[in-house]
Order: structure tokens, then sequence, then C-alpha cells
């Protein structure tokens, strides 16, 4: 039920994060169209100054990321046969570079790391295609702490059931991590 | 006589084709699903990798990895045992995937040109109304924008070309003309407040009508199975395959009243910048486009449902099993995107 339907556009990128534990997060870095940007940055400009005071820029996160909740902030990481749930979403700030609109934040996962490798593979896109969600996974980061090996690449998604609803040029990144 | 067998052979193949490519996405990525759990025996004191984590395993065995970077030691890459270095292969760019980056170039190329405009280089207003129409065209080639629905009611309902043109460009005009018209009572209200209000005003009104797109199909299956009842009592005079303009104007009104939201942001953006009679132009020229391509699948489809009727009659008696077949797989196209589309709005909840 992927449609190449897109009405707005997005430019992501994303770091993905470990700490002490083990898989932590995933940082995303959205920047919207203009068309898009234009509508939303003027529902809550309510100065008209055509910047983002704190309080429009919580307007924002509540307005957008609030309709996103339940697709789990286009964060899909699945972990065994299932996608991990969001459980916080942290440090939202909402700016405009360039007449576009950027949402800069942290949603937060937890995966304990093991003994042996766990696996993750992580996507950011809408998997309707409402929102095309443009991430190039090639360039996205991974940060860990010395105590956990990470090891890491990007790929398509072809093969992997749990994916099958998104689009073929949807790029997941593979990943799998240990206790050191 | 060979050519009526061919229309017919071509008929078919299409309407394979388009039934095929409403369920295409599902069916080609289950399709491609990799046989998983090869067994592994078991080793003492192991645990067995769960299904999924064996296909993942299996592409880390094949793939150069990257080791994640900390303050001290940035990023480097390693190689697994048997690394090939091998990417599988990147499926092409489908034809839909193409269209939506060509959208997504013709949506920067209008923001653009609507800039200009504002500046007062109205030398750029043809290139715009150019790019508007193009925009339309391809636009409405993806879901949601009527297509289907025209085919798949020229295939059950014999329909002229006037009926064609009639209820291509009329689902259009309505699908435009509602998100017009919401857009500017929502903004006389909200003003620039105006688009959330718009999204969740759209939200409701898309899935109401795709239960009625829903309905609609199986309104056309019931009238094939009805048909073919009172074909097989010979009960032919009471059987009417011809669309009539009431139920023309009837799918038009119920199928088009979602309003186009790619319209209402162009609107929008042009209301934005203060240029109301702009974005009137503009929203007029996308419908335009997007009628193009709705009223050229009602044209095939109708091309197609005479294809089908010529060459049923040599099918003498059988001819009506035909005419059955044609009507049953038109509700059930009909049928199958007003359910794709109903399920759309509520895809992968995690």
């Amino acid at each position: 039920m992927a449609f190449a339907h897109p009405h707005v556009f997005v430019d992501a990128k994303v770091q993905v994060l470990f700490d002490e534990k083990g898989f932590s997060g995933i940082k995303n870095h959205w920047v919207y169209d203009e068309i898009y940007s234009a509508a939303m940055v003027a529902s809550v400009d309510s100065d008209g100054d055509g910047k983002l005071s704190a309080q429009e820029s919580e307007k924002l996160k509540s307005t957008i990321l609030g309709d996103l909740e339940k697709m789990n902030y286009f964060n899909y990481v699945q972990w065994g046969s299932d996608f991990l749930k969001v459980e916080e979403l942290r440090n939202f700030r909402a700016s405009v570079a360039n007449r576009r609109l950027v949402l800069d934040f942290v949603v937060y996962f937890s995966v304990p790391a093991g003994n042996d490798y766990s696996m993750l593979v992580a996507v950011v896109a809408d998997p309707t295609n409402y929102v095309q969600v443009t991430c190039d996974m090639e360039s996205a980061e991974v940060s860990a702490p010395q105590s956990i090996d990470v090891e890491y690449f990007a790929d398509s998604l072809e093969g992997l059931s749990l994916f099958r609803a998104f689009l073929s040029y949807v790029e997941g990144l593979y990943l799998r991590f240990k206790k050191k | 006589m060979k050519f009526r067998a061919l229309t017919l052979c071509l008929s078919i193949l299409l309407m394979v084709g388009f039934g095929y490519s409403a369920e295409s996405v599902t069916d080609s990525a289950e399709g491609s699903v990799v046989p998983v759990a090869i067994e592994q025996p078991a080793v003492e004191g192991s645990k067995p990798a769960p299904a999924q984590d064996q296909a993942l395993a299996d592409k880390f065995a094949k793939r150069k990895f990257k080791k994640a970077g900390t303050s001290e030691s940035p990023a480097v890459i390693a190689d697994s045992a048997n690394a090939q270095d091998l990417k599988s292969p990147k499926k092409e760019q489908t034809l839909w995937e193409s269209f939506a980056a060509v959208q997504k170039r013709l949506r920067e190329i209008l923001t653009e040109k609507i800039s200009a405009l504002k500046s007062g280089d109205w030398g750029t207003i043809w290139g715009f109304l150019a790019i508007c129409f193009l925009y339309g065209i391809l636009h409405a080639l993806g879901p949601g924008h009527g297509k289907s629905i025209v085919v798949g009611y020229f295939l059950a309902r014999r329909g002229s070309w006037k009926q064609g043109v009639a209820l291509g460009a009329g689902i259009t005009f309505i699908h435009t003309l509602s998100a017009v018209a919401l857009l500017f009572i929502l903004y006389a209200i909200l003003k620039a407040t105006v688009f959330p209000a718009f999204e969740v005003g759209r939200g409701g009104i898309e899935k109401a009508s795709y239960a009625l797109v829903m309905l609609t199909g199986v309104l056309l299956m019931g009238i094939a199975v009805r048909d073919f009842v009172r074909r097989k009592r010979d009960d032919d005079e009471k059987i009417n395959a011809n669309a009539s303009w009431k139920e023309v104007l009837g799918v038009a009104a119920v199928t088009g009243i979602v309003p186009c939201p790619a319209v209402a942001l162009v609107v929008l953006f042009c209301l934005l910048n203060s240029m109301i009679f702009l974005s009137l132009v503009s929203s007029a020229v996308i419908c335009v486009g997007m009628m193009v391509t709705n009223i050229f699948f009602g044209l095939i489809a109708i091309t197609m449902r005479k294809g089908i009727d010529k060459s049923a009659l040599k099918f003498g008696n059988s001819a009506k099993y035909v005419y059955s077949a044609a009507t049953f797989v038109g509700g059930i196209i009909v049928l199958t995107s007003g359910w794709l589309l109903f399920c759309n709005a509520f895809a992968l909840q995690v």
C-alpha cells in the first residue's frame, strides 16, 4: 500500500545514537519543501515576523509531530520481527532557513547491548508517501561510546518483509552492536 | 476478424495490468521476500537466530561495513570475513518513483516562479502556467485523483466518448473546486493559520469518500451479477449496460469531492504571498492538467470496453459472460482502489 503520492517533501539527515547501555535513539534533521514550509510557518507565526519564537515552535511541534506520533515520527526501527516504538521525543527545535522549515529532534529508544551482536534496521520514511522523505542513509552518522562495538552499512530494504509497505527507493541503515 | 481478436487480447491484457497495478506494490513486495530461516544445526548452548535476524545476518556477511566513530576515533571502514562489497542490486526506479522525483522538482520551480511573479517579473507567467499544467498532468497520475474510478466505471458500463470526457473532467473539476472552496472559506475565517485545519477537514472528507468509492465498486459488481442472472434467464430486454448521464454525474460528485491537497498548497502559497488572482489562475491550470490525465484514462477504458463488446460478438451465446465479466472486473477495480486508499489512511501505525 505504498503510493507514489507525495504532497509534502522532506530532505532528512539522521544520526544514530548509542550510549553505554546500547542503542538509545535517532537524531532527526528534517528540511521541508518551500510550499509546505510557508503554509506551516504562517499557521503558527502569530506576530508575522517570519521567524519562529519558542512558543510558535512549540505549536508547530504539536501540529506536525502530534499527528506523526502514531506513525512513530516516520522512524521505523526493526528489532527482531517488530518495529520499536519511540519511547520519548526530546530536544525539539523548529527554525526557518532559506524559506524552508527545519525540524530537529531526537527520538529515544532503548535496546541494551549484549555479548552477542544485536541487529537493527533503521528507516526514516513515510510508508504512505504522502510525505516523501528523502533520507540518504549512506551519509548517516553513527556515534557510540568506546565500550560499544557498532558496525553498520546502508542498503535497500529488499528481502525484509516488515518493510514491504515502503517504496523500493527507500534505504535502510543496517546496524549490529554488542559490548566490547 | 484478426483485428477484433487482437483488440480482445489487448483489452484483457490491459485489464489484468490495471487490476495488477492497483495491488502490485503489496504483491511485488511480498513476492520479493527472501526465503528466510535456513535451518541452523542446533549448537550446544546457543539459541538459533530468529528468522528475521538470520536474513539480516546474511546481509552483514556479504557487506563491507563502517564502524561507529567516537569522539576519539572517527568512523572506519571494515571488512567482514567474506565481504564482497556488493550492495544488493538497487531496484530500478519504478515509473511512479520517477514521477515523484519530477513532481518534487516541478514544485520547486513553481515556488521560484511564484516568488519571481511576486517581485513583479510578469515575464515568467507563461512559464509558470506551463509548469502548473505539467504538474497537474503528473500529479493526477498518483492515486486518489480519480483515475481508477474512471477506468473502473467505463469498463463496467458502456460509455460514449462524451461521457468519458465528462466523467474525467467532472471528477477533476469537483476535486479541484472543493480544494479551492474549502481553502478560501477556511482562509477567510482563520487567515494564515488555515493549513492544519484544512488537513483535518480533508482527512474527514477523504475517509468518507473512499468508503463511498468502495460502495460504488460493490454496486458495479452487484449490477454485473444481476445482469448475469438475467441473461441466464434470457431476460435480455431488462439489461442496460450503458452508462447514463445521471450515473456519470453521481460518480463524479461522490468520488471527486475529496479536496486535492496539492492544489490547496499551491493556492495557499499564492494567498500567503497576497496573490489571490494568481491562486485562482494556477489552480484552474493545474485542474486542466489533471483533467487531461483523467480524460485520457477514461477514453482508454471506453475503447477497451468497445473492443471487448465487439470481440464478444463472435462468441455468440457466450458473449453475455464476457459482458458480465467486464462489468465485474470494473467493479473490482473501483472497489480495490477505494479499499487501498481507505487503508492507506491508517497505514503502518506502530
